[in-house]
């Protein structure tokens, strides 16, 4: 198709939608204006920014009222994000993804599907116009997601945009951050960590890596250290989760981490610090080892640049002392740079909405049904 | 292109430009003080190298910058294009140092002030918008648009196949 390919350079943000039969007069007064939306969809968070300048995130949690009480009581059919797990006894909670792909297993395949579909819809409904604009999306999924992932997101997804890509999620964080060429980007977040060598063209499967272990990994761990040192203390997973994410770290700090859990319905103070910080590092190793294959199987002559400019980003990257961490490992190869991106909620997004509204109109016009 | 011959400006916090100084072979700084009030300099920082003993206009450090990162990166650029940019970068200085503009006009201010290599930090994002970069963007974009059709055409097979 390549030279089928004819881009108009506008900006997507400013642009309307031609009518397919020409441009009269009349037609043009009814365009419909054009929002394009870059989305990070993340087990754990799902992030959305848009062209007109929306921005949300929330959990990845749908939770359906359990009951025509609970429905009657929250006064709709659906709860997503927070509201659905600060709710979960009065509602079906459901995570639609698991690493950071939608969750095929068997019996919750449908359910998964419409649970993403609803989220995605409720979240749209906040940056869009009713009905007004023609919606256009670029989503971000794991490096290494399978055809058949993208396949059923992009199923999922017909109804809701207009057009729809599916684009690597570090490749989306280098995109929006600028940096094409000579780094390595690292998005650490719950259901995977995808690592991504920029060398100033698309990244083909060679440039990128997948690893099913990241935050969701670190929190069972904790779960179950914290749970064999403190047997009588009693907790939840999404109780472990938010103290990983308020606490969680990597360095050699001194500092004593003690958290209030109950025994028997009595609050106590449990100190947790070597287990958290056990919990943290056990991601380190493979991703550590995912580092060196990408610098390793680079050209020699570009290795120093790329170890120059390791960037971190996703929620994972907040952990304290990940980046010194991380270049201690560098060392072994040289010595790097690491840097941890502003803000690494937004960064997928931000980057996915960058592609979105520099994707030339006329491009998005080959991938509408 | 016509280059100044002053360059050292100090931001005031009322945001005027003050002539503190003249030179040759300069880098842009900038930076935004604990206050707020924004700080612009342009210092005598020689861009020369060692070996290099004579300081280079700043012209000729501008475009040699341009050259060494159109270079690395793979993307040549004309000697037309090497001007335009060139001019296009010292318009935006020129209006920076006036007051014309903010000091946010000038891209990656941090990066100006602790980086090493100050002109090429500051010239890389204005090089990406240049020339033959854009195509270079433009043919990423492409290639993302065509993975998509592909999997959006498996995606209708197999729909059709199943009915």
């Amino acid at each position: 198709m390549g030279d089928a390919i004819k881009p108009r350079r506008t900006s997507m943000a400013e642009t309307t939608t031609a009518p397919a039969d020409g441009a009269s007069a009349a037609a043009s007064a009814h365009k419909k204006p054009t929002l394009v939306v870059g989305i990070d969809l993340g087990t754990s968070r799902t992030a959305l920014a848009a062209s007109n300048g929306h921005r949300m995130c929330v959990s990845t949690f749908v939770g359906k009222p359990k009951d025509a009480v609970s429905e009657k009581l929250f006064g709709k059919r659906l709860l997503f994000g927070d509201e659905a797990l600060n709710n979960r006894m009065a509602v079906e909670l459901i995570q639609p993804l698991g690493d950071g792909v939608i969750d095929t297993s068997p019996k919750k395949k449908e359910e998964n599907i419409a649970a993403v579909q609803a989220l995605l819809r409720h979240m749209l409904s906040h940056a869009t116009r009713d009905g007004q604009d023609v919606v256009y999306g670029v989503i971000g999924m794991p490096a290494r997601a399978s055809v058949d992932n993208k396949r059923l997101l992009i199923d999922a997804m017909r109804d809701i945009f207009d057009a729809v890509m599916i684009v690597s999620e570090p490749f989306a964080v280098a995109y929006g951050l600028d940096i094409l060429t000579d780094a390595l980007v690292l998005d650490i977040g719950a259901g995977t960590m995808d690592l991504c060598r920029m060398h100033g063209s698309l990244p083909g499967e060679e440039d990128q890596v997948t690893i099913d272990k990241a935050g969701n990994y670190v929190d069972r761990t904790l779960y179950a250290l914290i749970q064999k040192r403190y047997p009588e203390a009693q907790f939840s997973i999404n109780m472990i989760r938010l103290i990983k994410e308020k606490y969680g770290y990597v360095s050699d700090k001194e500092e004593r981490i003690e958290v209030q859990f109950t025994v028997d319905g009595r609050p106590r103070m449990f100190d947790i610090t070597k287990e958290l910080k056990e919990a943290c590092l056990s991601i380190v190793p493979d991703l550590t080892e995912a580092i060196y294959k990408l610098i390793g199987s680079f050209d020699p002559e570009f290795q120093k640049r790329l170890r120059a400019n390791v960037v971190v980003g996703g929620g994972g990257s907040q952990m304290i002392g990940l980046g010194t961490i991380i270049e201690k490992s560098l060392d072994q190869l040289g010595g790097g740079t690491v840097r941890i991106i502003d803000e690494p909620v937004y960064a997928g997004a931000n980057g996915a909405l960058k592609i979105a509204v520099e994707m030339p109109e006329s491009f998005w016009e080959h991938l509408k049904d | 292109m016509k280059l100044p011959d002053a360059t050292t400006h100090v931001y005031s916090p009322t945001g005027m430009a003050t002539l503190v100084g003249k030179g040759v072979g300069n880098v842009v700084r900038a930076s935004r003080t604990a206050s707020g009030s924004a700080k612009a300099v342009l210092l005598r920082v020689p861009f020369s190298r060692p070996f290099q003993r004579a300081p280079q206009s700043f012209e000729t450090a501008l475009r040699k910058a341009i050259l060494t990162e159109s270079q690395r990166t793979g993307r040549s650029l004309s000697e037309k294009e090497i001007d335009k940019l060139a001019t296009k970068i010292f318009t935006l200085l020129e209006k920076v140092f006036s007051g014309e503009l903010g000091i946010d006009a000038i891209p990656l201010a941090t990066e100006l002030l602790y980086s090493k290599n100050a002109l090429t930090e500051f010239v890389m994002p204005l090089l990406k918008t240049a020339g033959s970069f854009s195509e270079a963007r433009l043919e990423m974009l492409k290639q993302i648009l065509v993975e998509n059709i592909e999997l959006q055409k498996e995606t209708s097979e197999e729909e059709t196949q199943h009915g």
